[in-house]
């Protein structure tokens, strides 16, 4: 027995026979089936993440077997595409600081102002709607109001011809769509500010403004920069709004990829391009990832008491906010009032006669695609639940080699930019050796790797608060093993594979930005119809497939949710922050 | 609720070794011990954190395999035995309590699954939630009740299945203090009622004077001594229990006579007699005197009625019950404490006094 390195006290002694090799990594000491489990899952991770990756790196940097950058400099001499990045810059740091702004009024009103709870219900109902349409949604609904036939420039101020497409309605577009993410990253860490502290700045004699500025704002820096951050790296990554709205004044670098390979056929090109998007959003998302949220997390544990009133904001600023939330709320609602409007009418702007030809047009040119897309999305649902809560388990509660690393490369597919990861999987799998071009697999296998790291983060989430005592205590209690993984295990972690669920399948209904590259004449999507719709100014039509859309997904994660209630469990209480 | 008959426990010969993957090392928790746990008996596991204890605790409940040694509780070997078949009680220091179920549901966890008809167990419940002073509060949560309540559910879960054996993992570590001392004594009435042999693990030295019957001092994954808590406080057997247990002086000594009990101070000074047996020691073996704080008398010089020794006060604390003397004695530093000190006894900082040591209260304990 080697007594030098014994830390002394602790009783804790290295004994010399353990290991003469070092850290030699001893496989038997691993429990087989999770190892085969991991190596498995290795294997899938490789194929659908970190290979079609490998492929677009290796296209946009190597030529002649060596690094090369002519690639990126070819693009970036090119002054539409130096303007693009330019403008996806500016048009992101518009989009996170408006949103930002907007979220922590919402934040603010919902957790300081005493809001009735009517009010609250309502802001909470208008906040999830742009969640669970397609990205669009808010940018055809602005077409509907504003565009060259829309009820508010046409009809009631009598613009002929107005311009909507352009950056400022981009901007207003992603404002309306993202704000929502902004207001659930602040209003948690809002919630979590202790209101002992606004109230102690009080009696020490501190204005409402004051110990506003010195004690609420301060403390909810971290949420700001977490909300910057989360809403910077969507904006970066949104293709279908700007797409819709941005029109040919506006480039950005999604919607310059798309055409880079598209309209020209240029894969070496697009993946240059998807490089330059690439390494920010990566970045963005390391720092979001290791910094920010770790603080953030630190600060959300442990119950403050909330809920105790505080008199922080002042009846008129209370009036105020009221006012500004719910004047953005009946914004975002007249919009959406729009679409279904705009889906009854006969011809939007000429004829607003009642009628249910687009819908008839919707069950018949559009059956297919949604016949498509109700199959891949229902394929995808428990693909991706399943993958995020064997990962999940995996990464948390057994020891397997490279467990951090496994649940890092899980998250990539999340964190890439949609553009990018369609253009990485255009590239991977349009030739030999893995052909999955044309199929309805590659479609799959984009929403599950992709949208899984939903699931993934709350079965983490959840499994690290469930103790190994808990197991424990029923075991000592007489339960076998089965018994307990059934009566104890399995009902804590439901909750967060039907929140895997209910996102994989939300994000397989509504998205586009990776999966316009990969359908075919085999499989197609709702959502590129709408596009399509949106971009041949059929405005009815797409109005139709949103509303479809829409409904679909509300009734599925309705659905879930009584399933996950008949069973008896409550549902995530932050569901909707996993969004 | 009935008594039963107590069962006893017995831990031969056993073992720890645990591998850390982290240092890709092994780790010895517990060194190979033999205890015997009484019938009916509340016995402490008191140690400073890794000392073992918990480790011990979680061999019996059979949640970890001994390395060496058997298991024997009522007089059966139960090493080999999955820990749902022990019939064992488990209080946990987080309570553990499932998150998902009623109070109502976790109390009954346990009687369920011994397959009791559905009436014998709402009977079972309601009588035990009665006895922990829960009644009424079947259909909460346990988020929605406070810390001791769950501490309550906890211990209510277990005793309502009628174990052979409770087992508590500092129990109270999550209450205040108040709120400690008043669930330590629920713990030790529940436990004498019942007459369920128990084992209660701690670091809190207090708790475990207050509540056990027996005490087992732990350290470095090793028993240090086993006794009673008048035992433990009282005669320490190591320096390591002495001062563990209670504050203590300790000064260096060398025999100086193994058959009339005088030993002699090693940086010098008189030799002193002490009334305990040197016989298992050797004649001019070094060894360690220990003395209680209060069991140092502090007397004017000028009134030295009996052998003492010269002190002087260095510093003092005054707590109103109590004062405490910081001390040098000899080149030594002592502390002294004097209960019920009136203002005209209670010494100055640099005033020299008169220190006299009891010899009945000296323990003399090896190097």
């Amino acid at each position: 027995m080697s007594a030098s390195s014994n830390k002394g006290g602790l009783g804790v002694q290295p004994s010399t026979a353990a290991s003469p090799a070092g850290r030699r990594i001893n496989l038997r000491k691993y429990n087989p089936l999770a190892l085969s489990i991991s190596v498995i899952l290795w294997a899938v991770l490789g194929l659908f993440i970190l290979y079609p990756l490998y492929k677009l790196l290796h296209l946009a940097l190597i030529r002649d077997g060596a690094l090369k950058f002519d690639s990126i400099a070819r693009i970036l001499s090119r002054k539409g595409n130096r303007l693009a990045l330019y403008n996806s810059l500016k048009l992101g740091v518009f989009v996170a600081c408006l949103s930002t702004f907007i979220g922590f009024i919402f934040a603010f009103a919902r957790t300081r102002a005493n809001l009735a709870r009517g009010w609250r219900w309502f802001i909470d109902a208008i906040i999830i709607l742009p969640l669970i349409s397609p990205p669009f949604t808010l940018a055809l609904g602005m077409l509907f109001a504003f565009g060259p036939t829309g009820v508010l420039t046409y009809k009631l101020l009598g613009i002929q011809g107005a311009s909507i497409y352009g950056m400022w309605s981009t901007i207003s577009a992603e404002t309306l769509t993202y704000f929502p993410l902004a207001y659930m990253t602040l209003v948690g860490v809002l919630e979590n500010i202790n209101p002992s502290l606004e109230e102690n700045a009080f009696s020490m004699g501190g204005s409402r403004l004051h110990v506003f500025r010195t004690i609420s704002l301060p403390l909810s820096i971290p949420g700001i920069a977490n909300s910057l951050l989360l809403v910077f790296s969507a904006s970066l990554a949104d293709f279908a709004t700007p797409l819709v709205l941005a029109g040919h004044q506006f480039p950005i670098l999604p919607t310059q990829a798309y055409l880079q390979i598209t309209g020209l056929f240029d894969l070496r090109g697009g993946a240059a391009l998807s490089f330059i998007l690439l390494v920010p959003s990566l970045l963005i998302f390391i720092l979001q990832h290791y910094w920010v949220s770790r603080k953030h997390y630190v600060t959300v544990t442990g119950k403050a008491s909330s809920g105790t009133p505080t008199r922080l904001v002042s009846p008129g600023a209370r009036y105020l906010l009221l006012f500004v939330c719910l004047a953005m709320s009946a914004f975002v609602l007249f919009l959406y009032g729009m679409i279904v409007f705009g889906s009854l009418v006969k011809a939007w702007g000429a004829n607003h006669e009642f009628t249910l030809v687009n819908y008839r047009y919707l069950f018949t040119h559009g059956l297919k695609s949604i016949k498509d897309t109700l199959f891949i999305a229902f394929i995808a649902m428990p693909a991706g639940g399943l993958l995020g809560l064997i990962i999940g388990y995996l990464v948390t509660r057994q020891e397997i080699p490279g467990k951090r690393l496994m649940e890092f490369v899980s998250l990539i597919n999340y964190a890439l930019p949609g553009t990018v990861v369609g253009i990485a999987y255009l590239l991977a799998f349009n030739d030999p050796p893995i052909m999955l071009t044309g199929t309805a697999t590659i479609l799959i296998a984009a929403y599950v790797f992709r949208y899984s790291p939903t699931g993934l983060r709350a079965t983490i989430a959840t499994l690290q608060q469930i103790d190994k005592s808990i197991e424990e205590a029923s075991t000592s209690l007489g339960a076998n093993m089965l018994t307990t993984l059934r009566k104890i295990t399995v009902p804590l972690i439901l909750p967060s594979l039907f929140a895997g669920l209910e996102v994989t399948f939300t994000r397989a209904m509504t998205a586009i930005s990776a999966t316009i590259f990969l359908i075919s004449v085999n499989w197609t999507l709702i959502t590129v119809r709408i596009l399509e719709s949106a971009t041949e100014l059929e405005l009815g039509n797409a109005a139709a497939f949103s509303v479809f859309v829409i409904l679909t997904v509300y009734l599925v994660t309705n659905a879930l949710r009584l399933v996950l209630r008949l069973l008896g469990l409550t549902t995530l209480q932050e569901k909707t922050a996993l969004y | 609720m009935k008594k039963q008959q107590p069962t006893s426990i017995r831990l031969e010969n056993i073992s720890k070794i645990f591998y850390d993957r982290s240092r890709n090392a092994e780790v010895q928790a517990i060194r190979p011990l033999t205890l015997e746990i009484k019938p009916g008996q509340l016995t402490t596991f008191l140690g400073p954190s890794g000392c073992g204890k918990t480790t011990l605790l979680r061999l019996v409940a059979g949640f970890e395999e001994p390395t060496t040694g058997k298991i024997i509780i009522g007089g059966l070997d139960q090493t080999n035995i999955m820990a749902n078949k022990r019939d064992i009680g488990f209080v946990f220091q987080n309570y553990a309590l499932f998150p998902h179920m009623t109070i109502y549901d976790n109390v009954s966890y346990g009687l369920k699954l011994k397959r009791l008809s559905p009436s014998k167990v709402k009977e079972a419940v309601g009588d035990v939630l009665e006895i922990v002073g829960l009644s009424g509060m079947e259909k909460r949560f346990p988020n929605q009740i406070s810390g001791g309540e769950q501490q309550r559910v906890a211990l209510a879960r277990v005793i309502v299945t009628r174990p052979r054996v409770l087992l508590f993992d500092e129990p109270l570590s999550n209450l205040d203090a108040k709120r400690r001392i008043q669930v330590r004594m629920e713990i030790k009435e529940l436990q004498q009622m019942l007459s369920i042999t128990s084992l209660y693990v701690t670091h809190d030295q207090e708790e475990a004077l207050a509540i056990s019957d027996q005490i087992v001092v732990m350290n470095k994954g090793t028993i240090e001594q086993v006794g009673t808590p008048q035992e433990i406080y009282s005669r320490p057997k190591t320096v390591f229990v002495a001062n563990f247990v209670g504050k203590t002086n300790v000064w260096a000594v060398r025999i100086k006579d193994n058959r009339n009990n005088v030993v002699e101070p090693e940086r010098g000074g008189p030799a002193f007699r002490v009334l305990e047996s040197l016989k298992g020691f050797a004649k001019g073996e070094k060894a360690f005197a220990l003395i209680r704080p209060e069991a140092v008398k502090v007397a004017p010089l000028s009134s030295a009625e009996q052998e003492h020794l010269r002190g002087k006060v260095q510093a003092l604390t005054y707590l109103g019950e109590k004062v405490e003397y910081d001390l040098e004695v000899g080149g030594e530093k002592m502390k002294a404490v004097v209960y019920d000190p009136q203002p005209k006894t209670v010494f100055k900082p640099g005033e020299n006094v008169a220190v006299i040591l009891p010899e009945e209260r000296i323990s003399i304990v090896s190097h």
